[in-house]
């Protein structure tokens, strides 16, 4: 992905914000700001899209969510307080189950106050988003702001309780691969109290402060998460060094880990991912059988290096595909494995731009594969970051867990041909 | 305690709280003193005349990662502790920005953590930007003590921080600091202005020459004369800072000011407008000529004409675009073209090379860039471009328009340097040049300027104006205008803007003619534009959908430059138009449609309305300030459409319910029951003689299907 084109810290916040069921993204800023937070805040949560006839009020401006102050240049001047007063009133009215305030680039520059006296709900709030930075970095600032205004339980840990940290709504599938590892965790004896940014309500929120564990998800997106958490509620944290629950491999040690240091027996879970493996393999036999494949196939990849290192692993490790381009959208703690991972399996020397590099199969968000697919690049693609190469998703489509390596699989094998 | 001391620039404010941190310091209290100037020697007089490290340098110099609380502080006189938030050189940057970035990162490294009995800060008070107001939030200072001279523009200056504390909790203030400068009647004035805001005068500090002695050495008079009893002053201040009351402020109004301070009535306004600022000089101002909708109505702006100029840049094939914006702006810029380009690409089949391999750049803004200026990253990202391509586009943000970057005066040298180069420089300032549209139709504008150059015009070619270039049925219209085009012996010259490259741009004149895409506010003021700019001459017919639009543009071509016979080519589209209708009108004759549409120009809808031999019961045209078309367009069923400036919807769509139409047809889903079919009328209508058609093959089966589909009854909201 072009560095241009990632999503940075601005929309990182926002989706973390709008991660919080029931709340209410209050944007103090332009309306270019507001647009396409909001538009993928509600394709992400599968909301309905701009519709000014129906969402016709003030502040929203034809969508339903992140109301904005739609500031301009009077506002620049002589400041936009009286119109966030205003929006903030608007908000009250709503009674959101938490409120976040965040600041625009231009309106954090000019020095606009979000604190209001009074109100109902709990308020986050982010005066000074630091500007470009990288998605992981915003949206790990706005997480924290939301666990510092809600404060969760400081109670005595409840034993076989996890909260797991990194996922966003802005994820593909987000709903999805929470699911399935909550799943593949309950029939391990183990039950996820929250995971802060994807979904969660205020009540989960509040409760994550009695987990007897937090398990990183994506970790670049939860290193101080993790140490907040610790400081404030002495909650230990586990960094699976594989990367997100992604690939058969990945994915059972990551449920070891966890099961490991909570004391838990992690057999079910372990049978359920053996039957999936059972039926993968059975399935690449055939084409390893009538074609030869996948062995020697290669791809490319593009994403935040937790996805990427699993996904590597995965592809090369387990299916006997070659990377032949790799490309993380930012550094992360997987960064230094991945690169490591690279040089053992003699690909060290890999491009790093997907974009220019042919390959059977591209993985990356879903503008950056539909680019490869349009160069002629790629005969296949599988999207891991939004935006969607898809609209529409009836059946269950986790990019994590058990659903999500079946999916990876599915869709890298799918197009492979000799 | 958090106490702030604010005072006009130069009023000795520095020497003030020095001297005020020394006095609290030698009675055991840990200080912290905050110097919040960009010239940073607040604290020069408590560390033996030595400059501590700024913040502001230290966050441009150190990575995150190894920030650390003690590096920014220095242990001065008494055991004070020293900071300096420091900022950029005067004329560049915010420092308002670097004020916010400072308090930020000491709170982030845990400033909380030394337990201070007292911190001060020392505050620039006549920049009144809210980055200098930081100091004066809620969270912060306690109390406020303002230093002032007797002065005007110092009591003026010391009036305007009473305005600012006013804005946060107002019942803050402290006092007055009266610092003489041994003017007789200063006293009087200070006295008098004290009184008329009712505030006491907490402290006068005498002009002495021990200032200077003790400044010449390093340090503080109380450091060097604790006897005298110039330092007696400040251990008094000390006390009152420590124990003296609040008091609420009451700022004066500029009149009421100078009657009071200067003792005379007011002089009449001066006459102002008609300059603007410019690079820091005024310049006569030129009031936009082409403007969008929001902008000349002055309403709120719908996206911004950063993002409106940078997509319409990024559709031209062989420039480069260089964004001098903070990330986020660059990527909400370039994911509204890829995600047309996607959705094009993925749905129709149609690569649009400009949007799918965009060629962009971004400075990059960061915290250190807002502060101390962004140039130097937008340089680097200008060489980067240049590097590439010899023909470059600059799009500003608000950040770098807030900040006030010489963009232009880099931009030209850039391009002395790069010989043969062209940077085509676009100060949108985010919003501040108005909405998206206005950045569409400004870019479109700085592109023809810069690149349209003279040719012999050809009367077999014609240009076509006012694409809107992520429309995905960009390349599907032009396939047909092209088509119909061969049929008259012509063909396209330059599409503007939208799916072209810089080569068609510069060739705009080949073509004798243009046409318009369609008759909104944006194609019509790029029209203005080229019959002014460029001498351009127009079809007064624009593209359009269906046969009648279709037929009188073509009929017009015909007359001024198509070699083919026009009536032959029409009759061979009515008959294909006629062979189509057929089979449509049995299916669809006799049934009611209503419309609600944002669209005003909707002829070609209503006429394939009367061609299928439907009853229209209402047609409804609604005004919004979001959508494109702002004037009348002359329909020719005017009389049969009811035009809404101020209404709400919920009785608009009601009005449509109680006639029961087959159709409700609206340029958006409304929430008019299950009873109704609702189908859309296209944002950006295909273009040609059966474009409508395919609507209305759609409309036979949407009557076709259920009203109440199953899935209705699963579906929670």
């Amino acid at each position: 992905m072009m560095d241009e084109t990632r999503p940075d810290g601005l929309v990182g916040a926002l989706m973390a914000f709008e991660g919080v069921k029931g709340s209410i993204t209050a944007l103090n800023g332009p309306t270019g700001c507001k647009y396409y937070p909001a538009s993928l805040s509600e394709a992400m949560t599968r909301r309905g899209g701009f519709n000014p006839m129906m969402h016709d009020s003030r502040f929203y401006l034809g969508q339903s969510r992140i109301p904005c102050t739609y500031m301009d240049l009077n506002d620049y001047v002589a400041g936009g307080r009286a119109r966030m007063e205003e929006l903030w009133q608007d908000c009250q009215t709503r009674s959101p189950s938490l409120l976040a305030l965040i600041n625009s680039p231009g309106a954090s520059l000019i020095g606009e106050v979000l604190e209001f006296e009074g109100g109902v709900p709990p308020t986050a709030m982010m005066e000074s988003p630091p500007p470009s930075v990288t998605f992981s970095e915003g949206y790990e600032s706005a997480i924290l702001a939301v666990l510092g205004a809600l404060r969760p339980l400081d109670a005595s840990p409840e034993p076989m309780t996890v909260n797991l940290l990194g996922m966003s709504i802005a994820d593909l599938g987000w709903e999805d691969s929470l699911a399935d590892l909550r799943s593949l965790l309950e029939v391990c004896g183990i039950r996820v109290l929250a995971a802060p940014g994807a979904g969660c309500s205020v009540a989960e929120l509040k409760d994550s402060g009695r987990a007897a564990l937090n398990v990183m998800v994506h970790d670049e997106r939860c290193q101080r998460t993790a140490e907040w958490y610790r400081i404030n509620h002495g909650i230990p944290c586990h960094r699976p060094s594989g990367g997100a629950p992604l690939g058969f491999g990945p994915l059972t040690e990551w449920l070891e880990g966890i099961c490991s240091l909570l004391g838990a027996d992690p057999g079910p879970g372990l049978v359920s991912i053996k039957e999936a493996r059972r039926r993968a393999a059975r399935e690449i036999s055939r084409l390893d059988r009538y074609q030869g494949l996948p062995r020697g196939t290669s791809f490319s990849v593009s994403g935040s290096p937790s996805l990427v290192l699993p996904i590597v692993k995965t592809l090369h490790g387990y299916l006997g595909m070659v990377p032949l381009a790799v490309a993380t959208s930012e550094d992360g703690p997987c960064t230094e494995q991945l690169e490591s991972y690279l040089g053992d399996i003699g690909c060290g020397e890999a491009s790093t731009d997907v974009l220019d590099c042919p390959a059977d199969v591209v993985i990356a968000d879903g503008n950056t594969a539909a680019m490869v697919l349009a160069r002629g690049l790629a005969d296949n693609a599988v999207d891991i970051e939004a935006p969607s190469m898809v609209q529409v998703n009836i059946r269950s489509d986790p990019l994590l867990g058990i659903g999500g390596t079946q999916r990876l699989l599915d869709r890298c094998l799918q197009g492979l041909r000799r | 305690m958090r106490v702030a001391i604010y005072g006009k620039g130069g009023i000795g404010k520095s020497t003030v709280s020095a001297n005020l941190t020394a006095a609290l310091s030698v009675r055991g209290l840990k200080v912290l003193q905050i110097g919040c100037d960009p010239k940073h020697d607040s604290t020069r007089l408590l560390l033996n005349g030595r400059d501590p490290p700024t913040v502001m340098e230290y966050i441009r110099s150190t990575s995150k990662g190894e920030r650390d609380l003690s590096d920014v502080i220095v242990q001065g006189y008494g055991g004070s502790l020293c900071v300096e938030a420091g900022g950029p050189e005067p004329g560049v940057g915010c420092a308002g920005r670097g004020i916010l970035s400072t308090f930020d990162l000491l709170e982030e490294l845990g400033v909380d953590s030394l337990d201070a009995d007292v911190t001060l800060y020392d505050v620039l008070g006549d920049v009144v930007c809210g980055g200098f107001a930081v100091p004066l939030r809620n969270d912060y200072a306690q109390k406020v003590m303002v230093v002032t001279s007797g002065e005007f523009m110092s009591i003026y200056a010391a009036n305007n921080i009473l305005r600012g504390v006013r804005n946060y909790d107002p019942r803050r203030m402290g006092g007055i600091i009266f610092n003489s400068r041994g003017d007789d009647e200063e006293r009087e004035r200070v006295r008098a202005f004290a009184e008329a805001v009712g505030l006491p005068v907490v402290a006068e500090i005498p002009r002495s020459t021990l200032f200077l002695e003790a400044e010449r050495t390093g340090a503080t008079v109380v450091e060097l004369f604790p006897d005298d009893p110039l330092s007696s002053r400040f251990h008094d201040l000390a006390n009152t800072v420590l124990d003296g009351e609040v008091h609420e402020a009451r700022p004066l109004g500029d009149e009421e000011l100078e009657r009071i301070v200067l003792g005379k009535a007011s002089a009449p306004r001066a006459e102002a407008g008609g300059m603007r600022v410019e690079n820091g000089s005024l310049r006569p101002r030129t009031p936009p000529v082409y403007t969008s909708r929001n902008v000349d109505r002055h309403e709120v702006l719908h996206g911004c004409a950063f993002t409106g100029a940078v997509v319409t840049c990024m559709s031209v094939e062989g420039l480069h675009t260089v964004m001098h914006s903070p990330d986020s702006c660059a990527h909400l810029s370039c994911q509204m073209a890829q995600n047309a380009a996607r959705r094009a690409f993925l749905k129709e089949g149609v690569s649009i090379p400009s949007f799918l391999e965009p060629r962009v750049h971004c400075s990059s803004m960061d915290d250190p860039a807002m502060v101390f200026g962004g140039t130097p990253l937008l340089e680097a990202a200008l060489r980067r471009a240049l590097a590439e391509c010899s023909h470059v586009a600059m799009v500003t943000s608000c950040p770098s328009g807030i900040i006030g970057d010489d963009v232009i005066s880099l931009a030209q040298r850039m391009e002395a340097e790069h010989e043969g180069s062209k940077v085509i420089t676009m100060v949108e300032d985010g919003n501040v040049a108005g909405d998206h549209m206005q950045g569409v139709i400004d870019a479109c504008v700085a592109l023809a300027d810069s690149l349209i150059t003279e040719h012999p015009p050809r009367n077999d070619l014609i240009n076509v104006v006012g694409i809107k270039p992520i429309a995905t049925n960009n390349e599907r219209n032009m396939r047909y205008l092209e088509s119909v085009l061969s049929m008259m012996g012509m063909g396209l010259n330059c599409r503007f803007i939208g799916g072209t490259d810089i080569d068609s741009i510069e060739g705009f004149k080949k073509a004798s003619l243009s046409i318009l895409a369609n008759t909104d506010r944006f194609a019509q003021m790029l029209a203005s534009f080229l019959e002014d700019e460029h001498g351009a001459r127009f079809l007064r017919s624009p593209l359009s959908a269906g046969m009648a639009g279709t037929e009188a543009w073509i009929r017009e071509l015909a007359l001024h430059g198509g070699t083919q016979d026009a009536d032959k080519v029409i009759e061979g589209l009515r008959h294909e138009y006629q062979e189509a209708l057929g089979p449509l009108r049995n299916d669809m004759e006799g049934r009611s449609v209503c419309i609600i549409s944002m669209h005003k120009d909707i002829d070609w809808l209503i006429d394939l309305i009367d061609d299928l031999g439907m009853e229209l019961r209402r047609a409804y045209v609604v005004d919004r300030s979001d959508h494109l078309m702002d004037y009348h367009v002359g329909n020719r069923h005017e009389s049969r459409l009811m035009f809404l400036q101020d209404y709400v919807m919920e009785d608009v769509v009601r009005s449509c319910v109680q006639e029961s139409p087959d159709i409700l047809l609206s340029t958006y889903p409304v929430d008019a029951g299950l009873d109704i079919v609702q189908e859309r009328i296209p944002m950006v209508p295909d273009i040609g003689h059966l474009a409508p058609l395919e609507l209305a093959r759609h409309w036979a089966l949407a009557l076709r299907a259920p009203l109440r589909e199953g899935w209705r009854v699963d579906h929670d909201g």
